[in-house]
């Protein structure tokens, strides 16, 4: 979860809470203030009549009453005892059509000494209206100070959290092999200032050790090249010497392929570190699919040496730019591998489609390591002749290009895909 | 023939005198930037072998020197840094091959002799070994009055074998030599050893004798 989110979680999390129940507290309370009123005053009214009616009774003005006090309205009553009785009912208007609430005040009283009961009733539709106009602003007004409060907390934790974002995206596009040092923008926080500070430290001390492990591998190699050649020129003229015995052959023999591998080695090494130095700089449009016709024709004579079935499935053609020897030396090796580690009788299926290349190979029936495969060194099958390094290579080239380059065991077959961005 | 090996690694040179003086060059060491110019300038060479990392000067301006000097010696740059900036920058100022250390003696030999054909003009361009003839302008290659059918790799392997006549070349410089591919000249030797049985199959048929010899798996001869 994002960080300013999960702050504002809890804040909206408690003004939710607040709201369920404040709302409906405060209507109720509302009613109750309001209906308490209203009896106060009916009881007021009923006080108030109860003198008069005293003076005018004889009369007999239950007539006149009912014209003018519609809200009052007088009956002989029962014998029983005196009492008051408040209670709210509905009665249906036909004028406006609708049931409107009214508080009743019913009460039995004696005045001259007969019983009477009278019942005076309010209208509560005023009260009602106010009840919800009142409730209504008091909502609105709830609800603008926690979206308010909410909106504030939110901006203001953008501003304070903003160095710390700046920093996340100047981490993310940081790579080791830039030589740039990183840099952060100032913050007035000291927390932060001191987080940038300890991260470029750190990014420095790694560029520098990353750096320099990069110059040993490519100074000790140029340097091995000199005595290797001296020691492969050497076993040439040892060939050449006469008589040489069977027993010497043998061992020229070895020494001249450990040699070729050291040879081999150093050149891969070398290779790696050319890529690393983006020393491969030219570039030009390449045709994928005519690449690999050309690269499988110069790997027939291995392919039929083992009786391979080498298929080409073309869907679309890709081209791309980029270097076109490092794009050899990239499907070279996927190739080689896909020879060197099939079996005799064994095929190769090679497709291309939309912006991905696959080749996949029969082999060894078992998935291998996706995690160390691409790694240098680590050869995970009993064949000795590879430098280990090719599938290395084969990443370097693809992370130059920003290309994705993924293994997956499918159908008992070793895949391998090449995923090109946005081509 | 004439020969001039710039290079400051003595062991190197040494080497390499020691391979060619069996083939008729007459070599000379420069081991320095200083020797080479004044070489160069006072000799006309066949070949001129030049390391571009020199203790006193880059190898490159040697080039530069020849170049304005008007001279027209063949020359193959050998360099330990098998650098494409290095390469393109020397074969423009007028190299005309260049060989990343290290390298088979071998294969220099096969250039070296390559270059000298190359700038033979008026004489021919043909490579006989007795009863063997190869025309390196039309790549073909006869025993006698019949032509020999070879593939383009056969006939590769023909030339440089004849080119390392009487010298056993190694199977590491031959599948070096022959593939077009690096990573597919590592696997296996098979395939050289296939080559080879067809190409002394086409020599037998046409009535050459067997000079192909095999060297306790070290590699192969030509020789009678």
């Amino acid at each position: 979860m994002n960080l300013l989110n999960k702050s504002i979680r809890s804040y909206l999390i408690y003004a939710a809470i607040v709201l369920i129940i404040a709302i409906p507290v405060f209507y109720f309370v509302i009613q109750a203030i309001v209906k308490e009123d209203v009896d106060e005053s009916l009881m007021a009214h009923k006080e108030l009549i109860l003198e008069k009616l005293e003076e005018v009774i004889d009369n007999n003005p239950f007539p006149f009453l009912s014209a003018f006090e519609p809200n009052l309205s007088i009956s002989p009553g029962s014998t029983s005892n005196l009492y008051d009785k408040f209670y709210s009912i509905s009665i249906f208007d036909t004028i406006s059509n609708e049931n409107i609430p009214y508080r009743i005040l019913e009460s039995n009283v004696f005045i001259k000494k007969k019983p009477y009961l009278i019942k005076f009733k309010s209208s509560l539709i005023d009260s009602k209206d106010l009840i919800q106009s009142v409730f209504l602003v008091m909502t609105a007004l709830l609800l603008a100070i926690v979206i308010g409060l909410i909106i504030i907390n939110k901006a203001l934790a953008k501003k304070i959290w903003a160095p710390f974002y700046n920093t996340l995206a100047k981490l993310h596009r940081f790579k080791i092999e830039d030589k740039e040092p990183i840099q952060f923008g100032k913050t007035s926080i000291n927390e932060f200032t001191e987080l940038n500070n300890t991260i470029s430290s750190l990014a420095k001390r790694n560029q520098q050790v990353y750096q320099s492990q990069k110059e040993f591998t490519e100074n000790a190699s140029h340097e091995m090249q000199t005595p290797l050649a001296i020691f492969q020129h050497k076993l040439e003229l040892l060939m050449q010497t006469n008589p040489l015995s069977t027993e010497q052959a043998e061992l020229i023999s070895e020494l001249a392929d450990a040699n070729q591998r050291i040879n081999k080695l150093n050149k891969n090494l070398l290779l790696i570190a050319k890529i690393e130095n983006n020393q491969f700089l030219e570039k030009e449009e390449l045709s994928i699919k005519e690449l690999l016709l050309k690269l499988i024709e110069q790997f027939k004579f291995r392919t039929e040496e083992k009786s391979i079935t080498v298929q080409l499935q073309v869907e679309n053609d890709i081209t791309i730019e980029a270097n076109k020897s490092l794009l050899e030396i990239l499907f070279s090796n996927l190739l080689s591998n896909a020879i060197r580690h099939n079996y005799v009788n064994g095929k190769i299926e090679i497709s291309i489609n939309k912006n991905h290349l696959s080749i996949a190979n029969t082999g060894k029936e078992e998935c291998l390591d996706k995690n160390k495969l691409f790694q240098r060194f680590q050869k995970q099958t009993g064949e000795n002749s590879g430098t280990g390094l090719g599938l290395e290579i084969a990443k370097k080239i693809g992370e130059l290009y920003e290309f994705k380059i993924e293994y997956q065991f499918v159908n008992n077959l070793h895949q391998f895909n090449i995923y090109f961005q946005g081509n | 023939m004439k020969l001039l090996i710039i290079e400051d690694e003595k062991k190197l040179s040494e080497s390499i005198v020691a391979y060619l003086k069996s083939e008729n060059y007459v070599c000379e060491i420069a081991a320095d930037f200083k020797s080479a110019i004044n070489k160069t300038e006072s000799f006309d060479y066949d070949c001129i072998l030049l390391d571009i990392s020199l203790p006193d000067g880059n190898g490159l301006n040697v080039l530069k020197e020849l170049k304005r000097n008007k001279k027209t010696d063949g020359v193959i740059i050998i360099s330990a840094k098998n650098s494409i900036d290095d390469k393109i920058e020397g074969l423009n100022l007028g190299a005309d091959d260049y060989l990343p250390k290290p390298f088979h003696l071998s294969e220099l030999s096969a250039r070296i002799a390559a270059i000298i054909r190359r700038r033979n003009f008026n004489g021919n361009k043909l490579v006989v070994f007795e009863e063997i003839t190869i025309d390196t302008m039309s790549k073909m290659a006869s025993v006698g009055n019949a032509g020999l059918d070879l593939t383009r790799t056969e006939y590769d392997l023909l030339l440089y074998l004849v080119t390392n006549k009487s010298k056993v070349v190694s199977k590491n410089a031959i599948a070096e030599h022959i593939s077009v591919n690096e990573a597919e000249a590592f696997d296996s030797y098979d395939f050289i050893y296939a080559h080879l049985k067809n190409l002394r199959r086409k020599l037998l048929l046409a009535g050459c004798a067997d000079y192909i010899k095999n060297v306790y798996g070290i590699g192969y001869k030509f020789s009678i």
